[in-house]
């Protein structure tokens, strides 16, 4: 057994871990959206920085960042509700990514690999954003349990409490963005909100307690990637692809699941 | 006598429209105060002043001692852990996440205990205690997306009773509700405020929901308050009557306040 084997592994792991949780919180707090909007956004960075010639992940974390933090401020000023201004900014986002592409020819390879993602081809040194993309933000909501989970409940009840729940929301936004920075080169911009959208939804149907969902959406993330792996490496399928699939196979398992348990009353 | 808020002068705008004008209107502490009036009056906006959320534009707040937006933004969440606030009804069905009965009342813990900090048995005591007034404690391991809006209320003003609140906001507690819930939360909220000493806001269309005994009444219309004093001042036929665009005669029954159109009498 080689050591790439046990890299492919640590990195499917902490990937698709680590989506699954940005995405429970996401999920949870009705954004679902915001995950498409800021895995393109990161997508339309990491082309600018190979456009421009800065670093790309720095570039890619701030494109998205900035993207995510144009969301509120827009719709508070002009009566667009926030999911109009996210489709917006995405189909921008995903513009400017095409326009790359389209126009610098001599990167066209490891462009196309930031829209599909590559899972086979991560280094050693890929691991650790991946791990810390997963882990700072579970340390977080370990942390600060109480307060993350009565965010999620209802944002604006949290802040009658005395929570402060603007800057608890806008750090699980920020996190998010990071955790779809790192996995851009492994799932591929493209498809990453599927890895943040059907764990979440999966661990929705089939857990009762926010920790149990939070937990599970992890557990699910990473079975859908490393599944996903397993698939690409027998077939020699595309990898990203092959994750989308197992993601979705495992949210239809999931309602299944649910409509057995319940007698199909929903 | 100290007061437990203080608007002089306060007006509220959202680009180019007025949600609230040249606002003035106190209350001591350990009073009750309705606000009546249409939708759209302002009477949502007030109480977003009133609970820390809303910035004025104009004029000066002071609530329980202090000018909110003055302070930093964690005296601010410091300032709100002592105001209780109850939304308007809206039904959270199985989209959230699904919390229990009692996680939702010990939300109200959360911000008390301060940042990180995990809730003690006290907390958990006070919990209990808070459930036990609004008579939730059957229901506490239900998870909350599965009751009805009556139920939903009441373990919403058992979340603010957690905080052990020195100001209860409640906007429209007995909106939407069918009318054995609206009895039993008007009556709720009457005990509450006699047995617990706080100074309660209520926020209403309709004079029905308000318990007796209550010691001041503001009327708004447009964003501006035409009427502040005590309900037997404000609560008035003829004020009433110009209010709701409608004659309506006013009339106290058992401590409480009946209006009815002048027709049917």
């Amino acid at each position: 057994m080689s050591w790439v084997y046990l890299k492919w592994f640590l990195a499917a792991l902490a990937g698709g871990a680590g989506c699954g949780l940005a995405g429970a919180f996401l999920v949870a707090m009705n954004l679902s959206f915001m995950g498409v909007c800021l895995s393109h956004a990161a997508l339309a960075g990491a082309v600018l920085a190979y456009w421009i010639g800065t670093p790309v992940l720095v570039t890619a974390l701030l494109f998205s960042m900035v993207v995510a933090a144009m969301v509120g401020p827009i719709a508070e000023r002009t009566r667009t509700h926030a999911n109009t201004i996210m489709s917006i900014l995405f189909s921008m986002s995903l513009g400017f990514a095409f326009l790359g592409i389209g126009l610098m020819r001599d990167h066209r390879t490891e462009l196309l690999g930031l829209m599909w993602g590559n899972l086979l081809l991560v280094r050693w040194e890929d691991l650790w954003p991946l791990f810390a993309a997963w882990l700072v933000p579970l340390a977080f909501a370990v942390f600060f349990a109480k307060e993350v989970k009565a965010v999620l409940f209802d944002r604006e009840i949290a802040r009658a409490c005395g929570i402060p729940a603007a800057a608890i929301s806008n750090a699980i936004i920020a996190f998010s963005g990071i955790a779809v920075t790192v996995n851009l080169n492994i799932v591929g911009g493209l498809m990453l909100f599927s890895l943040l959208t059907h764990p979440a939804a999966a661990a929705m149907q089939l857990a009762r307690r926010t920790r149990d969902v939070v937990v599970l959406s992890m557990v699910l993330g990473a079975v859908s990637a490393v599944g996903g792996l397993c698939l690409s490496y027998m077939w020699d399928w595309p990898a990203g692809a092959s994750i989308v699939l197992v993601s979705s196979f495992l949210y239809a398992v999931a309602l299944v699941w649910r409509g057995i348990a319940s007698g199909f009353n929903p | 006598m100290s007061l437990a808020f203080e608007l002089s002068g306060v007006s509220v705008r959202r680009g180019r429209t007025d949600l609230l004008q040249d606002c003035s209107i106190s209350l001591p502490r350990g009073g009750f105060l309705a606000v009546l009036g249409p939708n759209g009056a302002g009477k949502s906006t007030l109480l977003g002043l009133l609970s820390a959320s809303q910035r004025a534009s104009a004029g000066c707040v002071r609530l329980l001692g202090a000018e909110p937006f003055l302070l930093s933004g964690l005296a601010r969440c410091r300032l709100r852990r002592r105001i209780g606030w109850v939304p308007q009804l809206h039904t959270k069905g199985a989209d959230g996440v699904p919390l229990t009965v009692g996680e939702v009342v010990e939300m109200g813990r959360a911000g008390v205990r301060g940042l990180g900090r995990r809730l003690t048995s006290g907390d958990r005591a006070i919990c209990a205690a808070a459930m036990e007034q609004v008579a939730v404690m059957e229901i506490a391991q239900r998870p909350f997306g599965v009751l009805s809006g009556g139920e939903q209320r009441k373990v919403q003003i058992a979340r603010a009773l957690a905080q052990e609140p020195e100001l209860l906001l409640l906007d429209e507690p007995a909106g939407h509700l069918d009318f054995f819930w609206q009895e039993v939360i008007t009556e709720l909220i009457g005990r509450l405020w006699r047995d617990l000493g706080l100074t309660v806001v209520m926020v209403t269309h309709d004079p029905r929901h308000l318990p007796g005994g209550i010691t001041a009444a503001a009327l708004m219309e447009r964003g501006g308050i035409i009427a502040f004093g005590t309900p037997g001042e404000v609560l008035r036929s003829q004020r009433l009557s110009d209010l709701y665009g409608l004659p309506v005669r006013a009339r106290e029954v058992g401590g409480r306040i009946v209006v009815l159109p002048e027709a049917v009498l």
